[in-house]
């Protein structure tokens, strides 16, 4: 086999066999389970297509739910490729958020043209600070990226549950969340573009931000300067060295723009239609989750959209399937996540062992 | 300044030494693992497996003891699984850890939802105390002790420490890497297991979710810290306890609750920024074993 028809080959087994296989074998173990439960498997997953992708609400509620994972898989894809490891979505996520939604309400007057994209920038920056200490750190004194990143997360969560009990809530409010961001701030949902969306669809323009996001981050990468270098780390740092690139700042630069993205994550809850404040409870899953998102979109960002809309179909599929079947929980759903993330670092491997013996039979 | 004289009571050092005991094991699993180059993000997953496991069984069976034994199998099963991800498969062993990890967190939670229908689990036993302290901090004391004489005096433990180090100097001597590797990463899987049960069992007497709240993560900090000895390891593992026993117990003025609680994180992250740069690792950490021919 000729040298270019095996790199298609390669490429298509690794970045989609791989994560399809996972995904089926995810699906099959959820079903083992499901059906355990005393329920009907087929039903169950037909019952969630027919939920997600059998009406436009259904295909809003999903890209509503996935584009937040877009955010946090992207913080851990764009970090790997200069061979970081960004574990601390979470934490970037929160700081990202409580910034965003601070400027929104500090400044609640200002017109949309200003008060939306400071609000933006607020939540970027504050996830690429949180994400750049790490990175400092790594590179000032070999501290490991793993562990830092998941200790901020915990320093993230305890700093902003204290801000906002402490300084932004109202003790009059049940739960304590910020006050409301001002209405300059509020992404419109897309319904107001496109009218096949019903005129209460959850989805809005942040998705578009992310799509956006996705295919700037793929010129960035392919065709900068910055772009090469980042890359060029993660390959082989010390190449990279010898080659002039100052591998220090380029790995700050790519923890904070890693950081950066999942500083948005939340922008699509506190923008978007709904509740318009920063309230923690509500991000659960989504800074881990967003792990097992980037690796399934293969640390591309346009695979990443692609497994972000799967995770969004789980969740919303998974929460909206649990009025049809009560004896399923919901936690299937993070079940599901967590083994398609099992099975495709197995399946990954295999298919790299499959491929280079396929190789070594091809050159002699 | 009455609130330093309450750092140091009696009743801080005991609380100080029961907090240490998940962290220590988790520290020595790690350093099991990291002995023959193996890294385990995983422990963090483990220990939440261990206490969940712990907890189910003690309930079931009424015996603490039969809730640890089989905390310490999940641990094995869970080694077992990592082991296999990244010395046959040769996987990453981050994202392996980070998978286990994921994995663990799902699991343990949706289980719990579905055989209780809460998220949290009271343990209704627990074994005896002994001097106030249960068996178990004994127990890790004595392992501790007996992983040191293993690790340097015996000729097992110095192949495995010599897998960490040259890996192909092990093999051409005609030791398999890959039993030293999965022997290593089992007992691992085994303590973090142990310290998880333990966990849940003992100290707290009840699961819920994400109960492990970083001490795998702290425990690898510990081993960091503790320059890759089971006595450095014990020392760190005191330490990070101490941080840890005073997180609900202390109050100092001017410093909010909440930041107390960051306290165990931030030394982490000292630890880390401080200690590696004076210790290093097992020379073949992270490294996979490819045979040549």
């Amino acid at each position: 086999m000729d040298k270019n028809r095996e790199e298609l080959l390669f490429g298509f087994l690794v970045n989609g066999l791989a994560p399809l296989i996972a995904i089926l074998v995810s699906f099959g173990v959820g079903g083992i389970i499901i059906s355990f439960l005393g329920a009907d498997p087929v039903a169950f997953f037909v019952k969630m297509v027919d939920l997600t992708f059998g009406s436009w609400r259904g295909v809003s509620q999903t890209l509503y739910r996935a584009t937040p994972y877009f955010f946090t898989a992207m913080a851990l894809s764009f970090a790997f490729k200069a061979g970081l490891f960004n574990i601390g979505a979470e934490g970037q996520m929160f700081i990202g958020g409580l910034a965003l939604a601070w400027v929104g309400f500090t400044f609640p007057g200002l017109p949309a043209p200003i008060l939306f994209p400071l609000c933006l920038l607020a939540g970027f920056l504050g996830g690429a600070f949180w994400g750049a200490i790490p990175g400092y750190l790594k590179v000032k004194r070999g501290a490991h990226e793993v562990i830092t990143t998941i200790m901020m997360n915990f320093i993230a969560i305890a700093l902003v549950q204290y801000l906002v009990q402490n300084h932004f809530t109202n003790p009059d409010w049940g739960i304590p969340h910020t006050p409301v961001v001002g209405k300059g701030a509020w992404a419109p949902s897309l319904s107001t573009f496109l009218p096949f969306f019903p005129s209460g669809a959850r989805v809005n323009v942040i998705f578009l931000l992310a799509v956006f996001m996705a295919i700037l981050t793929v010129v960035l990468l392919s065709r900068t300067k910055l772009g090469y270098e980042i890359r060029a780390t993660g390959l082989s740092p010390d190449a990279a060295e010898y080659a002039g690139i100052d591998i220090a700042n380029r790995t700050v630069m790519t923890m904070a723009i890693s950081g950066g993205f999942a500083g948005l994550a939340t922008a699509n809850f506190i923008l978007g239609p709904g509740s318009h404040y920063f309230l923690k409870s509500e991000y659960g899953n989504i800074g881990f989750s967003g792990i097992a998102v980037g690796l399934l979109g293969r640390n591309n960002p346009l695979g990443v959209i692609l497994a972000a809309a799967l995770f969004g179909f789980l969740e919303h599929g998974g929460l909206g399937v649990q009025l049809f079947f009560p004896d399923v929980p919901r936690q299937i759903v993070e079940i599901m996540q967590a083994v398609v993330l099992i099975i495709l670092v197995v399946v990954l491997e295999l298919v790299r062992r499959y491929v280079s013996r396929l190789r070594k039979r091809g050159s002699t | 300044m009455d609130w330093l004289a309450d750092l140091f009571t009696v009743s801080i050092l005991l609380a100080t030494i029961r907090m240490a005991v998940p962290i220590a094991l988790a520290a020595l699993g790690g350093l099991f693992s990291e002995s023959t180059g193996v890294i385990n993000i995983a422990l963090e997953g483990m220990i939440l497996m261990g206490a969940f496991v712990g907890t189910i069984i003690t309930n079931a069976t009424g015996s603490p003891a039969l809730g640890l034994l089989t905390a310490i199998g999940s641990g094995l099963g869970m080694g077992a699984i990592h082991a296999l991800a990244c010395v046959t498969f040769k996987a990453n062993h981050i994202i392996s850890g980070v998978a286990l990890n994921l994995f663990a967190t799902g699991v343990t939670f949706f289980l719990a939802l579905v055989i209780t229908g809460g998220s949290q689990i009271s343990v209704h036993h627990s074994l005896p105390k002994i001097g106030g302290f249960s068996p178990v901090v004994y127990g890790t004391a004595l392992l501790f002790l007996l992983s040191g004489v293993f690790l340097y005096r015996t000729k097992l433990g110095l192949r495995l420490r010599a897998t960490g180090e040259h890996m192909e100097a092990v093999d051409s001597v005609g030791i398999s890497v890959t039993k030293m590797r999965y022997l290593a990463v089992l007992i691992s899987g085994g303590l973090a297991g142990l310290g998880g049960g333990y966990l849940a069992i003992e100290q707290a007497n009840f699961f819920t979710k994400g109960m492990s709240a970083g001490r795998g993560f702290i425990g690898l900090a510990s081993m960091i810290f503790g320059k890759w000895t089971p006595w450095g390891a014990a020392g760190a593992a005191s330490l990070f306890g101490f941080a840890q026993s005073i997180q609900f117990r202390l109050e100092i003025p001017f410093v909010p609750d909440e930041f107390i609680q960051m306290f165990p994180y931030l030394i982490t992250i000292l630890v880390l920024v401080g200690a590696v740069g004076r210790a290093r690792p097992p020379a073949e950490d992270g490294n996979h074993f490819i045979k040549e021919g």
